[in-house]
């Protein structure tokens, strides 16, 4: 009884600073507060793993989200910076285009919620080990498992290292390849020369 | 509810914190101006603007160290099942560990390791 | 009170209601804002409410294998990747054009 009523509590008023941590990320004028308040949505919604007892989501949540897409979006920001470009103004045109359309698709979307019937319980009796079953799942070979797409996850993030690299670093100005070798050869050049001019008249003597 | 003691250490941490900066904002004297404005940066005189060009070997660092904190979470349930998988999850484990691996030689050999 | 709080705990519907709230917001932003990586930002929104999305079906279904957040761990992993090309691709926009408004990006228009 006083679990569920918590548990109660605990989905509205999540939810609701949920909703309103989301609205500021998506209309806050500065792009740093923005990614703040992209930062208190991800990691409230960690609290709403918990919640529906993903632990392990929850914790991965903070340490994928947090922890590093929204420091690599602030680092960004940072790179991008300049204080008129940091600043986002949209057009009203867009803007009242844009909620038109987006409230079209929460209504269309509440439209199909209400009127769908999904063969859903919840889950009862001793919570399974959510860990263990994603571990077996994952390494699973045979036709439910996950093998395939856990082995193509890390052709994903292999693609996404060298992608980010090529487009992201700075291209080296080139270390002037030729003066330096050309000096080099030059002065093995004018070395040898001098040799040769130094045996020649030393041949030329006798 | 296994979290009630969690839920009751946040709300614990955010009356410490939100009475401290109510009662220092009751209590202090508020008089701004001057030298008090000045970012604080350990007693030298603060340089040039806060928004200076970030070096991009920042994002260059934090680009690796995202992808193999995502190969970190991606192994922990590995490492749970581990004794039941034994060596087929191992070998499972060690394909998608090289493949990674590939990705850090190559950042290696481009150069994206070494601070400019 | 509490039998009202508890008579009254959210299922399957509040959980999806939720989603979707979610989901529009992040297509809101991903309409309205002009510089790039608030786009990205939004995309970011809109990734975690599909997530959640997995894991409320997860919860909620017949079915006792965690099949459910195992795509909602993919999700995540996909979002990290998404991310870093992304921003990849922002930053090498502004070292170029000088700007992250994508209403300036117009070279491709014939």
């Amino acid at each position: 009884m006083i679990s569920s009523a918590v548990y109660t509590v605990m989905f509205y008023g999540l939810s609701a600073a949920v909703i309103l941590l989301a609205v500021l990320a998506v209309n806050l004028r500065q792009l740093l507060r923005a990614a703040l308040a992209l930062m208190g949505m991800l990691s409230l919604s960690a609290g709403l793993y918990v919640l529906l007892h993903a632990e392990f989501l929850a914790g991965v949540q903070v340490l994928v989200y947090i922890g590093g897409i929204v420091v690599l979006i602030v680092f960004a920001i940072m790179l991008t910076r300049s204080s008129e470009l940091l600043e986002d103004h949209p057009r009203p045109l867009a803007q009242v285009l844009g909620a038109l359309l987006s409230m079209f698709f929460l209504f269309v979307a509440a439209l199909a919620l209400r009127d769908t019937r999904f063969p859903v319980q919840v889950q009862t009796g001793p919570p399974v080990d959510d860990v263990r079953q994603i571990g077996l799942l994952l390494l699973d070979r045979g036709a439910t498992g996950y093998l395939v797409p856990f082995e193509l996850l890390s052709l994903l993030l292999l693609v996404a290292i060298i992608g980010g690299t090529v487009i992201a670093r700075k291209v080296a100005p080139p270390k002037q390849p030729f003066t330096t070798g050309g000096d080099a050869r030059g002065e093995t050049i004018t070395e040898s020369a001098r040799t040769q001019r130094d045996i020649v008249p030393g041949e030329g003597a006798p | 509810m296994e979290y009630i003691f969690v839920l009751a250490m946040v709300g614990l941490a955010a009356a410490m914190v939100g009475g401290g900066l109510f009662f220092s904002r009751l209590v202090a004297p508020h008089n701004p101006g001057g030298n008090k404005s000045v970012p604080y940066e350990c007693g030298e005189q603060p340089i040039g603007q806060a928004w200076i060009q970030f070096n991009v070997g920042y994002y260059l660092f934090g680009l690796l160290f995202l992808v193999f904190d995502v190969e970190a979470a991606l192994m922990y349930p590995w490492a749970v099942v581990f004794r039941s998988t034994g060596l087929p999850g191992l070998i499972e484990m060690l394909i998608f560990v090289l493949v990674l691996v590939i990705g850090l030689i190559y950042a290696w050999r481009k150069g994206v390791l070494e601070w400019v | 009170m509490i039998e009202l709080l508890a008579r009254h705990s959210p299922g399957l519907p509040e959980w999806l209601t939720l989603c979707v709230v979610l989901y529009s917001i992040g297509l809101y932003g991903l309409l309205t804002r002009r510089n790039a990586i608030a786009m990205l930002m939004a995309v970011e929104i809109m990734l975690n409410a599909a997530a959640l999305n997995f894991v409320v079906f997860d919860r909620f279904s017949t079915n006792q294998q965690a099949d459910g957040q195992v795509m909602a761990l993919f999700v995540i992993v996909m979002a990290a990747a998404e991310i870093v090309v992304g921003m990849a691709i922002v930053v090498a926009l502004y070292r170029m054009r000088g700007t992250v408004d994508i209403n300036q990006m117009n070279s491709m228009r014939g």
